[in-house]
């Protein structure tokens, strides 16, 4: 839950900056800098060979940091499945006692995806409060704010991006819970009563 | 149960739980079955209960030949026709008396909550409705497990050993609970090997290395 966590938040951070970034592209410095903030290597990034050098720097950094946050819920989905696995091992007999009243293989499926996006859910709320404070707080506080930092935007987390590590979260719960839950869907009855 | 036999493989070797079985039951008709570990108690009660299936021969409930079902049909001759009690009760740890009693109808939205707890009223357990299985004693597990058998008013009560794990009174207050069951024209199978729980039962089934003893 806590890797999960981490990757929502990493993936808010990152989209955050990076929309920030594509603002500061698309729009110029100007509408983000305070009005005594110039630096001198701001003064230096006026020349417009300079400006696009940095900001291909900035953009290619992104797009690692992009790569690394979904590498990330990849593991992060690995770590639910694992999670998954054991407590299908751990609960055997329950599953034994379900299928024995009458409750059908694709109930059992059920259970375990359900478990798997509640999991899901719950690293979603932490990971997004964490990813809020990260980009809209810290962030901004340390990289931006005309204290000297690389990025001239501050990050932007507009709610389409809130939505979209749910869609993000909910697909890698459902993947990750899929082998599980076909596994103790499977499972046979006599054999799991007996643990 | 007409020439039923089941066979395990156990890696190398078989082992034959059931051999050549032909047995009938009435409908309303109180059965125990008895016979030493090992004889195929458990596995006769799983084939009729739908848990298992057979490796040889027919096993025909209430019309229906189990051979032959699907899985699906398996599982919902289960939930609508039997009510299976085990001697270590099987009752799920994180979830309390009420809940348990109702877990065959948890994807249903009509589940009947006056049901289960009329069941536990009449079991004298209403006021543990709300505790987990960790805080009731053995007895109280096993009337829950029974009401919860009782549940979806099935035709066929399967009993596994029900005293196995009580006190004798409790045992005894197990047994009349399950012979009561009779007025509603329940069939009962009980498999038990205490003679004294046997005796309560009109007919008594005796099984050696997975057959029927000729009586």
């Amino acid at each position: 839950m806590l890797s999960m966590s981490t990757c929502v938040a990493f993936f808010i951070l990152v989209s955050s900056i990076s929309l920030g970034l594509s603002e500061d592209i698309q729009g110029g410095l100007d509408p983000f800098l305070p009005p005594d903030s110039q630096t001198p290597q701001e003064t230096a990034l006026e020349d417009p060979e300079a400006r696009e050098v940095d900001e291909d720097t900035k953009q290619t950094l992104v797009h690692w940091l992009y790569v690394i946050s979904l590498a990330s819920f990849v593991a992060a989905a690995a770590g639910i499945a694992n999670i998954l696995l054991v407590s299908m091992h751990q609960r055997k007999k329950e599953i034994g006692i379900l299928r024995a009243v009458g409750i059908s293989r694709e109930e059992v499926g059920r259970l375990f995806i359900l478990d798997a996006l509640w999991m899901v859910l719950m690293s979603f709320i932490i990971g997004v409060l964490a990813g809020l404070i990260l980009s809209n707080n810290i962030f901004n506080w340390m990289f931006v704010d005309g204290r000297g930092g690389m990025f001239f935007a501050p990050a932007r987390t507009p709610p389409v991006l809130v939505l979209s590590a749910l869609v993000i979260c909910l697909f890698v719960g459902a993947a990750a819970a899929y082998y599980p839950a076909k596994k103790a869907s499977a499972m046979d009855p006599v054999a799991a009563l007996r643990g | 149960m007409i020439d039923v036999s089941r066979t395990y493989d156990m890696g190398t070797s078989t082992v034959m739980a059931l051999d050549g079985i032909n047995l009938s039951v009435s409908r309303g008709e109180f059965l125990a079955v008895v016979g030493p570990s090992g004889s195929g108690k458990s596995t006769l009660l799983n084939l009729i209960g739908g848990l298992d299936r057979p490796s040889e021969g027919r096993v025909r409930v209430l019309g229906s030949d189990l051979s032959n079902l699907s899985e699906e049909e398996m599982t919902r001759f289960r939930r609508e026709n039997v009510g299976m009690v085990f001697q270590f009760f099987h009752l799920i740890p994180h979830l309390n008396a009420l809940d348990n009693i109702m877990i065959s109808r948890m994807f249903e939205a009509d589940c009947s909550v006056e049901r289960a707890l009329r069941l536990l009223d009449q079991l004298g357990l209403k006021d543990r409705m709300s505790h987990l299985p960790g805080e009731l004693s053995g007895g109280e597990q096993q009337r829950v497990s029974l009401a919860r058998a009782l549940f979806n008013e099935p035709d066929i009560l399967l009993a596994d050993e029900p005293t196995g794990n009580v006190d004798t009174k409790m045992g005894s207050s197990i047994v009349k609970l399950l012979k009561d069951q009779k007025k509603w024209g329940r069939t009962i199978i009980l498999v038990s090997h205490d003679m004294n729980v046997a005796r309560e039962a009109d007919r008594i089934v005796e099984l050696k290395d997975g057959r029927v003893v000729p009586g």
